[in-house]
């Protein structure tokens, strides 16, 4: 063997290990990368995210805001309504309109606060997209007795620590989703909240139908199940002001 | 106003029977609101029964426009039969009280006299119009209040209370055109008899059988339904949808006012060449 050959093959030589080393710092960076990509997901994990969204929401103890109601159910004709919606902590709502209108029953009441409030149990259910913005998916089984719903899906952003969808299962009043959007980056509380749930098909009774009005049979008997959904739009927040109970006492009036 | 109507006018307005569609009105009216201040809670709920599983409803819709669309549905049933009373009765009561032949024996045309009947017998309708509109709407806002008006159509339309008087004003007008035709209709029979019951009754007959076609939802009638006046008589409910067809009330308002037309004019001929014998 030559000192030339001697040489070639010593480079050879240093040139796989070279190439093996490379490999290895791959396989180890990317294994690295497979084990810390779901740390940096969950990092916080699911409690921890519910808490800061807990956290943020227990700052508010009040508010008002103009709420402007649109109803958009396809049998249902009724141009946009204004009402003033008054909350405290932690459960009072009251909606206060001039005007008749139409909220509805799945959904209005929702609260994050009272979702997470006496024991839940938090399941990590990945990440999706919503508006191309990346949010964690995490699946809540409230604990408590009594409480209506039995799980909710709630897609939090975890920049901003707020819940921007949540999908609800009911005991006894079926299931809904409620998209939000928010405007303000300082508040916790939506611009936009749009409630979608089933709704069977509305049966006019036929004795008050009157002359010129098309009475589709297949219609009238069909116990059809639609989709609809009511979208509120909130302006003119006013928080933490000290409302007073007697605000709700209406409310609570009418509810005994 | 010529002063053959002002003579036809009076005549009617100081017959007892012309006064007997007021009082209908009047008790319609007070029947329908006291239904409503009783039970209107009950029927609305049960109107609403299974809205009232999805939603909150919140806010008053028995209110004084609810009582005053509910009365403006007599419009196309009740109304029609209380004009006929007196329009029905303008030739033919004449010719059956034996007045005819003699007021006929002054220096006026038959047609000047077809004319101021058939004038007296409008205005006579407009009259009774307007206060159904304004005795059903003035006591309904005064005792139930005003709110949103609900409306049971093909959908479920919900109009705020600033945007409903407009839709009774031009209902009502529209309803006056329709009462033009049942009045001309009614006229034209009169001139045709010679005793008071028989147009009445004739044109009571009509507008009922007609009236059942048209609202028969029966694929026979369709063929007839488009020729028959009574199809277009209930167009002002058009003004409580939101999309208001104009091309299809505008088309309907022509067809009407082309009846009462042709009804005038085949009473001026009729009445020209009949003969006067009472």
């Amino acid at each position: 063997m030559t000192a030339g050959e001697n040489i070639s093959r010593y480079v050879n030589k240093q040139h796989d290990a070279m190439k093996r080393y490379a490999a290895l710092k791959t396989v180890f960076l990317l294994s690295l990368l497979c084990l810390i990509l779901p740390v940096t997901a969950q990092d916080e994990g699911p409690y921890q995210v519910l808490d800061r969204v807990r956290n943020k929401l227990e700052a508010i103890k009040d508010y008002r805001a103009d709420v402007a109601i649109r109803v958009d159910v396809d049998f249902i004709r009724m141009p946009e309504k204004h009402a003033t919606v008054f909350y405290k902590a932690p459960g009072k709502t009251r909606f206060k309109s001039d005007e008749f209108i139409m909220l509805p029953k799945k959904g209005i009441n929702f609260s994050a606060l009272s979702l997470l409030d006496g024991g839940y149990a938090a399941i990590y259910a990945g990440t999706a997209k919503i508006d191309d913005q990346e949010d964690e998916i995490i699946k809540v089984i409230p604990m408590k007795q009594k409480f209506d719903i039995v799980l909710s899906t709630l897609w939090v952003d975890t920049v901003s620590y707020r819940v921007m969808r949540v999908e609800s299962t009911t005991r006894e009043s079926g299931s809904y989703t409620i998209d939000f959007t928010y405007h303000d980056p300082s508040l916790p509380l939506p611009s936009v909240m749009k409630i979608s749930f089933e709704i069977q098909n509305f049966n006019i009774p036929l004795k008050f139908i009157g002359k010129g009005v098309e009475i589709d049979r297949n219609k009238i008997d069909s116990t059809e199940v639609k989709r609809g959904a009511v979208i509120l739009t909130f302006s003119n927040y006013q928080v933490n002001t000290g409302l007073k109970d007697e605000i709700f006492k209406e409310n609570e009036d009418r509810e005994q | 106003m010529g002063r053959i109507t002002r003579i036809e006018l009076y005549k009617v307005f100081t017959r007892k029977r012309s006064y007997i569609g007021f009082a209908a009105i009047l008790i319609i009216v007070l029947i329908t609101l006291g239904a409503i201040a009783w039970e209107g809670k009950d029927v609305f709920d049960f109107l609403t029964q299974n809205l009232t599983q999805s939603f909150y409803l919140q806010g008053n819709l028995v209110n004084g426009y609810m009582e005053s669309y509910l009365v403006l549905n007599f419009l196309w049933v009740h109304i029609p039969l209380l004009i006929v009373i007196v329009t029905g009765d303008l030739l033919s009561g004449e010719a059956n009280a034996g007045t005819l032949r003699v007021v006929l024996t002054r220096p006026v045309s038959r047609v000047r006299l077809v004319t101021a009947k058939f004038n007296a017998g409008m205005i006579y309708s407009f009259t009774l119009v307007i206060f159904l509109a304004v005795i059903s709407i003035g006591s309904g806002i005064l005792l139930l209040g005003r709110g949103d008006l609900i409306v049971l159509m093909d959908t479920l339309n919900i109009f705020p209370s600033h945007d409903v008087l407009w839709r009774f004003l031009m209902a009502y007008l529209f309803g006056l055109l329709s009462m033009t035709t049942i009045a001309s209709l009614s006229l034209l029979l009169s001139a045709m008899s010679n005793n008071s019951l028989g147009p009445i009754l004739s044109t009571m007959a009509v507008i009922i059988v007609f009236t059942l076609i048209s609202s028969l939802d029966i694929r026979v009638f369709d063929l007839i339904k488009p020729y028959l006046f009574t199809s277009y008589l209930d167009t002002w409910q058009m003004f409580f949808s939101f999309n208001i067809d104009r091309a299809e009330v505008i088309k309907n308002g022509a067809v009407l006012l082309g009846h009462t037309g042709l009804f005038y004019g085949l009473t001026v001929f009729c009445f020209s060449r009949k003969d006067i014998l009472t």
